[in-house]
């Protein structure tokens, strides 16, 4: 049972969002950052560049390329991680890559790289819509040039339920999962996946779902990146 | 003429990337924007500005940006190859910056921008592994440089045939181990190692 009465087990509601908090440019050697805690993932996220990519040879004339490493550290989950990629962090370090890359205006810099670490401090589910969200603030941070800010939430189906962001008993006990990344200025999907079975209806349903909680993440993204740059004057 | 006209956001204030600024029949999109479907949107952080001459929207940044090269700056670059009338450079490093540079970064000096003096051996101005203090005079198509200025020119250099820093004295360079001597293009804070010095 892990819903009794519409309540799920930490005491929302199937539509409610875990809290978050967002801070945008936490470190100083990093060109641009992001610190954001989600229930109970903490992550960082840290840009660098555009710069020269190297070796040579992986450069591209036309634009440049976008390069995010997922990464958990080794006291992020209950059992010790062996730290390092391995089969999932690398799948997430592309789709992400591959997300954040659809937003940039890649071909104003030719022959560069943008590096993308994220770094999953604490891990309780939901850890790749955490770093996406967190990443694009810490792009927005580098002053990189982006078509929108991309944000992302996942939505499930949990004891025949459509639920909106998963923890991890959920996650593990749950029907479905479905992580979902937007560009919320125009809904255009980024990334899109999903773990276990939904049938039609419901997949349309956690798909709305999903977008729901994406825009009022968006939300919380806008006053992090406002909170740092509306007292700063222009240089 | 004259009345303050509002677009979509007011004037001054802080926009975020994907902010709708104003529609295409009221302004032209410039730096920080992009046009989007008869829309004006923002693509940086920063402040909504109308340059009112050209009636084009544009975005100061507030935050850090990308280090792209432009005429005017002072790099700091390391000599790579020397030929009759070219001194091949590497951009290592911009007079100010933090960031790291976008993009190219080899540069030339023709021997006509290495001073005002008429040059007979440009291999007595500079050699392979010199760090320079140049000009940038023009950036597109390629880099090119110059060091015609008492504050331009070598700010370190290393012995050829020992390998070691070389030493100032006077107008030429000694080295502290062997005791070869050596001429350069110096600049006046030779060995002094200011890296960030601007050279306007």
């Amino acid at each position: 049972m892990l819903i009794k009465d519409g309540i799920r087990i930490d005491g929302r509601k199937p539509d409610e969002l875990r809290p978050i908090k967002i801070e945008a440019g936490v470190l100083y050697r990093a060109d641009g950052s992001c610190y954001l805690e989600w229930g109970g993932n903490k992550i960082m996220a840290a840009v660098y560049g555009p710069r020269e990519a190297l070796p040579r040879h992986i450069q591209d004339p036309t634009k440049a390329l976008v390069n995010a490493r997922y990464s958990m550290a080794s006291f992020s989950v209950e059992e010790r991680k062996r730290p390092g990629p391995d089969r999932r962090s690398t799948e997430i370090s592309k789709v992400t890559s591959e997300a954040l890359e659809s937003v940039i205006f890649t071909e104003l810099f030719p022959r560069t790289t943008i590096d993308i670490c994220i770094e999953v401090l604490d891990a309780e589910a939901g850890t790749r819509c955490a770093g996406i969200t967190a990443a694009a603030v810490a792009l927005a941070d580098a002053g990189i040039p982006m078509r929108d800010i991309p944000v992302a939430c996942a939505a499930g189906k949990v004891d025949g339920v459509v639920v909106l962001d998963l923890t991890s008993e959920e996650d593990k006990e749950g029907e479905a999962d479905l992580p979902v990344a937007i560009a919320p200025r125009t809904e255009e999907i980024l990334l899109l996946q999903m773990d276990g079975h939904l049938t039609y209806k419901e997949f349309e349903e956690a798909l709305e779902l999903a977008i729901k909680g994406c825009k009022q993440v968006a939300k919380l993204q806008r006053q992090a990146l406002l909170n740092k740059y509306k007292t700063f004057e222009v240089k | 003429m004259g009345r303050s006209y509002t677009y979509m956001i007011k004037e001054g204030s802080i926009v975020l990337p994907g902010d709708k600024i104003a529609t295409t029949e009221e302004l032209v999109a410039g730096e920080g924007t992009f046009e989007d479907r008869g829309d004006i949107i923002a693509s940086i952080v920063g402040k909504f500005v109308v340059d009112k001459e050209k009636m084009k929207a544009i975005v100061i940044p507030t935050t850090d940006t990308p280090l792209i090269l432009k005429k005017g700056d002072t790099a700091i670059c390391e000599v790579k190859q020397i030929s009759d009338s070219l001194v091949i450079v590497k951009i290592v490093h911009i007079a100010g910056k933090k960031r790291q540079i976008a993009g190219e970064k080899d540069a030339a000096i023709h021997i006509s921008n290495i001073s005002n003096e008429f040059i007979d051996d440009i291999g007595r101005k500079f050699r392979i592994g010199d760090i320079v203090r140049a000009k940038i005079i023009k950036a597109e198509p390629a880099i090119q440089l110059s060091t015609k200025d008492k504050r331009l020119g070598v700010i370190k250099a290393f012995c050829i045939n020992c390998r070691n820093p070389l030493i100032r004295k006077n107008n030429l360079l000694e080295c502290p181990i062997c005791g070869h001597i050596e001429e350069r293009k110096l600049a006046d804070d030779y060995g002094e190692g200011n890296i960030d010095r601007v050279v306007k």
